[in-house]
């Protein structure tokens, strides 16, 4: 199989718009209210060793991606099995950031549209992307990546007039556990899901470059996510914030600066396409690797047109109406990732650092040969 | 299980699953062809695996309204229906 490499700043721009996706449309951390900017402050910093974590499996062995360490690791049986849990979850993953797409898209835009038709129209957007390959869709980013930067800028500096201090007020008033639970819905949706990246991005042998590109892009994209949730937020107060399943469209849609710039909200809507588009088709990607993976075959592409149209047919399914996505996104999501996200990538660090001491001590043995026989 | 209520209600339904499955029919026979043609029978299994469920299941949307997404599936599964 080919090995699709990308620079540093690729796979930083990727982990930007991963996590930036569809947490800029939806209503994140509603739990924590006026104090959402100490909730995403706080699933940044609880995030941190677990990229670090993510850093260290992969430079624990250089030139492989999540799949080969788990059969490196694991043995066959056990490593495709493992594999085909994260193609799972990224499967899983895609269909759900998919069908906040097409409702968005829906309500927003095209309310009379079947909500399948957007959500045709991106899975094979995301088909076409993963059948190109990796480098395709980094170089994409790069090409969205100061679209986006330019857009937010223009946004956040249109509504400025309309931000509100007062909304954000008490700060950290008795909230406590509501900030907690939001940090943790914010950990496990976006920034837990960098996880993925783990499957398609092959380490360098050193540790400290995968640690440098995990944190910029979680220093970055978190950065990106507490500035627009915090102005969100200023801008409707915390009970429209809640109340709405995208307030930051509902925020932008207030943008009136001398009554010729108005309805300025198409740009959070271009913004949310394309980061959209690097989200799904990043996932798909993962899962079309993990499941040629765990299927034993050497190529993915082949899988791109079959697992496109099961990914469809998920998605469409997935959710009847917007509210129920809702409500499986605040009551559900933070405990089916948690193994994936957390708990297999512990036991994996553990089982990895174990058979490296081991390898350690015998010097004739070389696991990275051991496999390729 | 609901039924159609009108005429125009099913026609939209068929129009765009039918413009579904012509599509991922057409890419299926093309890639289908070319695997068969490399030679590549375990990958061409896999794919015609995938895939003629996917259609199938595609037709049979097309003839529904009103089916239980697989949130409402596993919520009556596990018993916590939405109050």
């Amino acid at each position: 199989m080919r090995r699709e490499l990308l620079s540093f700043k690729q796979i930083v721009y990727l982990l930007i718009l991963f996590i930036t996706g569809s947490t800029i449309i939806l209503p994140v951390g509603t739990e924590a209210k006026q104090d959402i900017w100490a909730a995403v402050i706080l699933a940044i910093v609880m995030t941190v060793p677990m990229v670090l974590v993510y850093a260290r499996i992969l430079s624990l062995f250089p030139e492989r991606n999540l799949l080969e360490i788990n059969e490196q690791i694991l043995g066959k049986i056990v490593g495709r099995f493992i594999n085909f849990m994260f193609a799972f979850y990224a499967f899983t993953l895609c269909a759900l950031v998919l069908d906040n797409f097409g409702q968005f898209i829906n309500v927003t835009a095209m309310p009379e549209t079947p909500l399948a038709i957007p959500m045709v129209i991106l899975c094979l957007l995301a088909l076409w992307a993963t059948k190109e390959g990796l480098e395709v869709i980094a170089r994409s980013g790069e090409i969205y990546f100061p679209i986006i930067v330019f857009a937010a800028a223009f946004t956040f500096l249109f509504l400025t007039p309309n931000l509100n201090i007062q909304r954000l007020q008490p700060p950290l008033h008795q909230n406590s556990e509501g900030i907690v639970s939001a940090a943790l819905h914010l950990f496990s949706f976006p920034f837990a899901e960098t996880v993925i990246f783990m499957m398609i991005i092959y380490s360098s042998k050193k540790t400290k470059a995968m640690t440098k590109v995990y944190l910029a892009g979680l220093v970055i994209g978190g950065a990106i996510i507490l500035l627009s949730v915090t102005s969100v937020m200023a801008v409707i107060g915390p009970e429209r914030y809640q109340a709405t399943y995208f307030p930051a469209y509902l925020a932008v849609q207030t943008i009136n600066v001398g009554d010729f710039l108005q309805r300025v909200e198409v740009v959070v809507f271009l913004i949310a396409i394309f980061a959209g588009f690097t989200k799904i088709s990043l996932c798909f990607y993962a899962a079309c690797k993990g499941f040629s993976n765990a299927l034993g075959c050497k190529e993915y592409p082949f899988l791109a047109v079959p697992l496109g149209l099961l990914e469809f047919l998920f998605a469409a399914n997935l959710f009847n109406n917007t509210k129920q996505m809702a409500r499986w996104a605040s009551e559900v999501y933070l405990y089916f990732a948690f193994p994936f996200q957390v708990a297999l990538p512990l036991i994996l660090w553990i089982v990895g650092e174990v058979k490296q001491r081991g390898r350690q001590g015998s010097p004739e043995v070389d696991l990275h040969d051991e496999s390729q026989g | 299980m609901l039924s159609f209520q009108n005429r125009q209600e099913l026609v939209n339904e068929l129009e765009y699953h039918y413009f579904i499955f012509v599509l991922f029919s057409f890419f299926g026979l093309v890639e289908a062809r070319q695997l068969y043609r490399q030679k590549q029978r375990k990958e061409l299994a896999f794919y015609l695996f995938l895939l003629l469920p996917g259609l199938v299941f595609t037709v049979y949307m097309a003839t529904q309204v009103g089916l239980l997404s697989i949130a409402e599936r596993l919520d009556f599964w596990l018993g916590r229906m939405p109050q």
